[in-house]
């Protein structure tokens, strides 16, 4: 609810916690019905592995079987909040191994019409002289795409997309941490049915996406940590090798972590794809353990899956 | 940056840091008072520093991959550390007096690896080699492996469960690499150096261990340069030597480049006074120079082929002066 001295992009926040809140909502509607609520204090019979817990989201009353968003014109700031975060708004049928479905998609593609798509680079204009700039911008190039081809996948007109933003370069020795937090960034596009160069660079570089996790950690940075254990927890269900057990990763950031509904929404997408070892096809995959890691580099390249 | 440049780096960082040492103890800083005994009231204070540097230029020594200059002049450096331990006398005193302190002999093994020698001290050390108690002192497990390490290079029997010492780490558990914190990066780090003798036996080190270290290492030395703090950095990059992963130190050889000083002060933090005091200034940094020149040794060593760096499994070898005593 706007107020008076509320800033635009205070109200523009708000809307993207509210929406976050539906999806999350529905996230655990649709595959953790025991889910308990969020403990204010440490709990010390709560299991290693614990089912995502529901953050404090006062305004969020909807009940998970319900549509994820209101029926009617949405408001602007919602449309906004929509847009930001994009694929994520179909995690839980993608989790749950459903296409998307079209009430959504009509909302993100009102969105993606109400505010124009973000461009980038094309990705022919990339060259090994002028590599691909690790920009905001990018990331949200990428989101957008992504959004308008789940928007197709529902069946529903896609928004006109663009020349295919350009991807981001392979990481080197010097430059990898800046490359994690722009992969990072890209986190959205790590859900089932979403493939693409993207999906490919994860897939080649998940040692790199680990180390990001590390050292984002370290620094505290734990929203960046939290995308990349998405990533992360993506590449492992797609039959890459598990350089880190997610569950103590996830654990922690829920302990210190910012406590925003859109962080919790991020765990649980990310304990959703390691623990339901779900492919980017949203087959169930087998599941890969530390000590019985597959060769490095070896993919679970999904033929149907769709690129982004 | 290349291997090569790599290589030029470290050679230069190196250098600089042997030289601010070399001209710190050659004005007679880092010594102790004449009326030194055995009891050291603080052996943080001068006996575990001349240590370290005996251990610096020793590996120079070792290893062989030094240019003239800096073999001359860590050779002088060696022989004054020497000479304020009185040629090993003290280091028996204390031994003697002491029978359960390691110090006497985690300082004495860093002369021993250059070649200088005390043969009552090892005889006394070799008596000591077969009590239990040498082995059941209470100690932190890369503090055992630093004694562990020491009784190898000396040559007494070896009585060690290595795999036992190494799994008792925090390195050994190869846990959660997001987890770890500023000390117990320097645990990590020295159990790398003593479970491969600073770099002399990487076969040493368990495949487990090492591959939990190439895949790490990179984000711990990332973060640790990222607030400046280069003792840690250096510490890493000697890891980095020892694992045989010296392109992982790409960044860490600049920004070690970078933060030292014309005169060859490498800061230990981007807090710490760099303007002052020299006896100040060598006792807040003057581990870092050691650190230096010991990532810039196990450097070059690896990349070069020293004496023992290009041949795992070979030995480390005791080189350079006959015995003094």
């Amino acid at each position: 609810m706007p107020f008076a001295d509320t800033t635009l992009r205070d109200e523009y926040a708000a809307a993207v916690e509210r929406v976050a809140g539906r999806v999350l909502d529905a996230l655990r509607g649709a595959g953790d019905p025991a889910a308990p609520a969020r403990p204010s204090a440490p709990d010390p019979t709560r299991p290693t592995h614990p089912t995502p817990s529901a953050p404090v989201t006062p305004s969020t009353p909807s009940a998970p079987e319900g549509p994820l968003l209101d029926e009617g014109p949405l408001p602007k700031a919602s449309l906004a909040a929509v847009r930001v975060l994009g694929p994520d708004l179909f995690a839980a049928p993608l989790l749950a191994g459903l296409p998307p479905d079209g009430p959504t998609a009509d909302a993100a593609a009102e969105a993606l019409d109400t505010f124009p798509m973000a461009e980038s680079s094309p990705a022919h204009g990339a060259t090994t002289a002028h590599p691909a700039p690790l920009d905001a911008a990018l990331a949200n190039a990428w989101r957008d795409r992504a959004t308008a081809r789940l928007v197709e996948l529902a069946g529903r007109p896609a928004p006109v997309a663009g020349p295919e933003p350009a991807c981001l370069p392979e990481p080197t020795a010097g430059d990898w941490p800046r490359w994690s937090v722009a992969m990072a960034r890209l986190s959205a596009l790590a859900l089932p049915r979403l493939d693409g160069p993207v999906h490919d660079l994860a897939r080649r570089h998940s040692l790199t996406l680990a180390r990001g996790v590390t050292r984002s950690m370290l620094r505290r940075d734990y929203r960046t940590a939290a995308r990349l254990a998405r990533w992360l927890a993506w590449t492992e269900a797609n039959g890459g090798p598990a350089h880190l057990d997610l569950g103590p990763v996830l654990d922690r950031i829920r302990a210190v972590g910012d406590g925003s509904t859109r962080m919790w929404l991020e765990l649980s997408i990310t304990e959703r794809l390691s623990g339901a070892g779900t492919t980017a096809a949203g087959t169930p995959a087998e599941p890969t353990r530390p000590g019985n890691r597959p060769a490095h580099g070896s993919t679970g390249d999904s033929p149907d899956g769709a690129a982004a | 940056m290349t291997n090569a440049q790599i290589i030029a780096t470290a050679q230069q960082v190196g250098s600089q840091a042997l030289r601010w040492l070399h001209s710190y103890y050659d004005r007679g800083l880092g010594g102790f008072d004449d009326d030194v005994t055995m009891d050291l009231a603080n052996p943080n204070d001068i006996y575990k520093p001349l240590g370290e540097v005996a251990l610096a230029t020793g590996l120079l020594l070792r290893e062989g991959v030094a240019g003239a200059d800096d073999t001359r002049i860590a050779r002088q450096v060696i022989d004054l550390a020497w000479a304020e331990l009185r040629e090993g006398d003290l280091l028996y005193d204390r031994q003697l007096r002491y029978p359960l302190m390691t110090d006497p002999l985690e300082v004495y093994v860093h002369f021993a690896r250059a070649g200088y020698r005390h043969r009552p001290l090892e005889d006394q050390l070799a008596t000591l080699n077969r009590l239990h108690s040498v082995r059941a002192a209470e100690q932190l497990p890369s503090r055992r492996l630093a004694s562990a390490n020491a009784r190898r290079v000396i040559g007494l029997d070896q009585l060690e469960d290595w795999d036992a010492l190494a799994g008792a780490t925090w390195l050994g558990a190869t846990p959660e690499p997001w987890l770890i914190d500023w000390l117990t990066a320097y645990y990590v780090t020295h159990s790398v150096f003593h479970l491969t003798d600073w770099g002399a036996r990487p076969e040493c080190l368990a495949p487990h261990i090492r591959d939990y270290l190439r895949d790490w290492l990179p984000a711990w030395l990332e973060v640790w340069q990222e607030v400046g703090h280069w003792d840690l950095v250096g510490e890493l990059l000697i890891v980095a030597a020892c694992i045989g992963e010296l392109e992982q130190g790409t960044t860490g050889w600049a920004a070690l480049a970078s933060a030292q000083q014309p005169d060859g002060l490498l800061p230990k933090d981007a807090n710490t006074a760099t303007e002052g005091d020299p006896a100040q200034l060598l006792a807040d940094h003057g581990h870092t120079a050691v650190v230096a020149v010991v990532a810039a040794t196990t450097t070059l060593a690896r990349a070069l082929g020293g004496t023992t760096g290009a041949s795992a499994g070979a030995p480390a070898v005791a080189l350079g002066a006959p015995p003094e005593n």
